[in-house]
């Protein structure tokens, strides 16, 4: 990093607002995917929309590399900045206006989640894609990855609910994508600026739709005695034709997790799998449809189905569901948290393969999942400082990856491919598709210096040969965690 | 060679342009250049994968929807929506064109269930995107840019999309208002832009005929009861209930010398509009849904005057009416209404073409072209 390009940044932003000293720079190292670690050249904090359009135009003017990064709750290494520059975006934090009317919020990339839905439901509104994150992740980072949640089977992912984004292009120049309709003309640009990891430019103010509350909301929880029984009354239930708002699934070793931790949510300890199943909407009709989902349960070996009776009830259980991650914490130092997607059909065989694959590779995992969408997410607890056992898990997530794109599934369904699932792309597109990817990401930013080295392995590019912006195999896994 | 491998071929060999044929229901206005050459593919068709359990189905593109609907019916599940046109389009051109449709279930539009594609791009690559599962982030979303994209970026040859279980009840009651005068229109649709009740509602207007409300009641029974309710306290009467299947009703139809303008509104600008557009053209059909905010008006050939008249009235009803957000007029399938300027996301939108079709040999002069890309904003 050049002098001239440290002095340019804080004439942007004010000197308080960049940093390059190793210690200022450690809490970037990585995300919340611990395994990865990189420390950028230079991080730099614009405060406003015309500071964070001027700095990517200085840096275009030296073709300098950067990575975008919201609150760094990200799971595939994809915020971290090896030796290039990461440009902060947890300043922009102003919810710019929300329009109850129209059911609209204009909000800067920084905004929290959770802040918005809350600031929302004065109104009788919501903010709807609920990450597990969602109390500390930001709406840029959320549309960067397409960020998904539990209440996401019914209401949609990220994607759904955004209408309208300005974005700065990597060579700095600023246009509007999407439009505050739900109808669209033209290319879908807005489409493809969604999810595409910061490699596309940055999101300068988002244009999100709100849904209204819905009038009830009933939440039930089933118990099993088998996961297999379990993963088929997710398929008996959506068969059913209703779409539950939330349909989730915690097997017994989260439901230990939890039940051990202070977010004790009074699942039974011994079973083999819990479903946590919301359905909303209008109040009449609610009744039967938590009747047929209980039948439904019932008829594929539930024990027990009971229903949450009070709004205090129903917090406690989707307290248990939303801190399981947390609640693992206790287990070991560290966690990889997976993401992969399967046919829902084909839930119960690749639980059965998890299972041995567990015990291949003698490691602990924990699934707790969006079993409606087939969203798996197998999470291991390990030791990192333990070289063997890192090396067990990173083979036991390799298989268990395997296993998912075998039974016809893709290696990620909100998380994002950033560098943990780059060896997967290959196995999952041939040449053809992501050579149409890389061509239509050179569209955006033909030097490739918006998050390098992401999402498309650079070697499958066909009509690139490089250039001399990125450094884009150097990212470091830690030597005792070599995977997550 | 199998059939998706010669159309590459061609694709790749082809020193003309070429236009996609699928099922022949496009409308007049702005196709791809008749001068073309016509790629057809009514070879492409029926189910490649159906796992009734994974509400999932992968179909060659030019299945068409009335084939999809018997095959999904056989295990009561449905494609969440009914494109305007008729049931003989292809799935392919529904996905290339985003068709809109009315009164899908769940408001659904072609965007949500679209999962994964095959195209032929117009480099003549076989390539893949997205997939066969209801959520996935793997990789840049060029389903999405392929959806919508009128056949300019590649040739669509397969399409997997999500389907939905038919719920217990799922109808379609139409229903006049209670009051004919003039003021009922402005009493009604206050409320519609209002309503907060997850209900599919349509207003519609045929030529000369007295506005209809349309809604979709779906649920167990005592909710589409409770549905129903909620419709008729918009103040309508002498409900008739249709089945969802009739695709090929007053509402779908539209005559194929028709011109179509498509305007969109915010909520809150969308009384004085919609109320002065119903007014402006009596001879048209007029259908306006309240959840995305948007207009149709259709416009045969006997109920119009000329186009620039036509599009002039459409602008004017848009300009006058005091709105606070711009109301975009467009005109579907076509017809440039105003020359683009560039502006970097049209250099988004050419670099996109060129990207995946650096010779222009595919649907050349299709509606969304960038060279032919035409908006009208008031």
């Amino acid at each position: 990093m050049t002098v001239q390009v440290r002095e340019t940044l804080e004439t942007i932003v004010g000197d308080r607002w960049v940093k390059t000293r190793l210690p200022e720079l450690a809490p970037y190292d990585a995300d919340a995917l611990p395994g990865y670690r990189a420390t950028p050249s230079l991080a730099v904090f614009p405060g406003t929309r015309d500071e964070l359009i001027a700095v990517v135009r200085a840096l275009a003017r030296t073709k300098t590399a950067w990575v975008p990064r919201g609150a760094g709750t990200g799971l595939s290494g994809g915020a971290l900045a090896d030796d290039v520059v990461l440009i902060g975006l947890n300043r922009l934090t102003r919810i710019i206006d929300v329009d109850p009317v129209n059911r609209l919020a204009r909000v800067e990339p920084g905004v929290v989640n959770a802040r918005l839905s809350r600031e929302t439901t004065r109104y009788g509104l919501q903010y709807a894609p609920d990450p597990s994150s969602q109390t500390a992740c930001t709406i840029g980072g959320n549309v960067a990855e397409n960020a998904g949640g539990p209440h996401c089977l019914k209401y949609g992912v990220t994607l759904n609910h955004v209408l309208e984004c300005e974005i700065v292009l990597p060579d700095g120049s600023v246009t509007r994508l999407g439009g505050a309709y739900t109808e669209q003309d033209g290319y879908d640009l807005l489409g493809a600026f969604v999810g595409s990891e910061g490699c596309f430019g940055i999101a300068t103010e988002v244009t999100v739709q709100l849904v209204p509350l819905p009038d009830a909301v009933q939440t039930l929880l089933a118990d099993f005695s088998s996961v297999q029984d379990a993963a088929r009354a997710v398929s008996r239930i959506i068969a059913s034709g209703i779409v539950p708002a939330a349909l989730e699934m915690m097997d017994n070793a989260t439901i230990r997790c939890v039940e051990a931790s202070i977010y004790a949510a009074g699942y039974p300890v011994d079973a083999a799998a819990v479903l946590l199943c919301e359905v909303d909407g209008v109040a009449e009709g609610l009744d039967e449809d938590v009747a047929i989902i209980r039948d439904a349960c019932l008829a594929t070996g539930a024990r027990s189905v009971t229903v949450a009776t009070s709004a205090e009830d129903r917090t406690r259980l989707w307290q248990g569901r939303k801190k399981a991650f947390g609640a693992m914490g206790r287990l070991s130092p560290a966690l990889v948290v997976q993401d992969a997607v399967v046919p829902r059909t084909k839930l119960p065989e690749v639980l059965t393969a998890i299972d041995a694959i567990a015990a291949e590779y003698d490691v602990r995992v924990c699934n707790v999942f969006h079993a409606g969408d087939g969203n798996l997410h197998p999470n291991i607890p390990y030791n990192a400082h333990d070289a063997q056992e890192s090396a067990r898990v990173h083979d036991a997530m390799s298989a268990i990856m395997n296993a998912c794109i075998a039974a016809g599934g893709t290696i990620t369904g909100e998380h994002g491919v950033g560098l943990d699932k780059l060896p997967y792309m290959e196995t999952l597109f041939d040449a053809a598709s992501l050579d149409t990817m890389c061509r239509v990401r050179s569209v955006f930013d033909p030097d490739r210096r918006a998050n390098p080295g992401k999402v498309v392995p650079v070697h499958a590019c066909r009509e690139w040969h490089g250039t001399n912006a990125v450094k884009h195999d150097t990212v470091r896994r830690d030597a005792t965690t070599p995977h997550v | 060679m199998s059939d998706v491998d010669q159309l590459a071929a061609r694709i790749r060999e082809t020193r003309e342009p070429l236009r996609i044929v699928g099922g022949g229901t496009w409308l007049h206005g702005g196709g791809p250049w008749a001068e073309a050459l016509p790629l057809p593919l009514d070879h492409l068709r029926g189910v490649v994968e159906y796992t009734p359990g994974d509400l999932v189905i992968t179909v060659a593109a030019g299945t068409t929807l009335a084939e999809l609907a018997a095959t999904t019916a056989e295990h009561a599940q449905m494609f969440a929506l009914a494109p305007y046109g008729t049931p003989h389009a292809t799935i392919g051109a529904v996905v290339a064109t985003a068709a809109p449709a009315p009164l899908a279930f769940g408001d659904y539009t072609v965007r949500d269930l679209v999962l994964g594609v095959q195209v032929v791009t117009g480099r003549g690559d076989i390539t893949r995107a997205g997939g066969r599962v209801v959520k996935n982030v793997a990789g840049f979303d060029l389903v999405r840019l392929h959806t919508g994209a009128f056949g300019t970026l590649g040739v669509i040859t397969e399409v997997s999309l999500r389907l939905h279980a038919r719920p217990a009840v799922d109808i379609l009651v139409v229903s006049t208002l209670r009051r004919t005068d003039d003021g009922a229109l402005g009493e009604l649709l206050p409320q519609l832009v209002a309503n907060r009740a997850p209900l599919p509602m349509l207003l519609h207007r045929a030529p000369d005929g007295v506005p209809q409300l349309w809604g979709r009641v779906s649920g167990n029974p005592a909710r589409a009861d409770a549905l129903r309710q909620h419709l008729r306290a918009f103040g309508v009467v002498d409900a008739v209930d249709l089945p969802v299947e009739r695709v090929d009703g007053p509402l779908h139809h539209t005559p194929h010398d028709a011109i179509v303008f498509r305007a969109r509104t915010h909520r809150s600008d969308a009384v004085p509009f919609v109320r002065a557009a119903f007014e402006a053209f009596p001879h048209g059909t007029l259908t306006y849904d309240p959840a995305r905010g948007s207009l149709r008006v259709v416009l045969p050939a006997a109920a119009r005057d000329s186009f620039e008249h036509d599009l002039d009235t459409m602008h004017r009803l848009a300009a006058v009416n005091g709105a606070m957000h711009p109301i975009s007029v467009v005109i579907d399938q076509g017809r440039s209404a105003a020359a683009p300027h560039r502006t970097p996301r049209t250099a988004l939108e050419v670099g996109v073409k060129h990207a995946l079709d650096p010779r222009d040999v595919l649907n050349r002069l299709a509606a969304i072209s960038p060279t032919t890309l035409g908006h009208a904003h008031v």
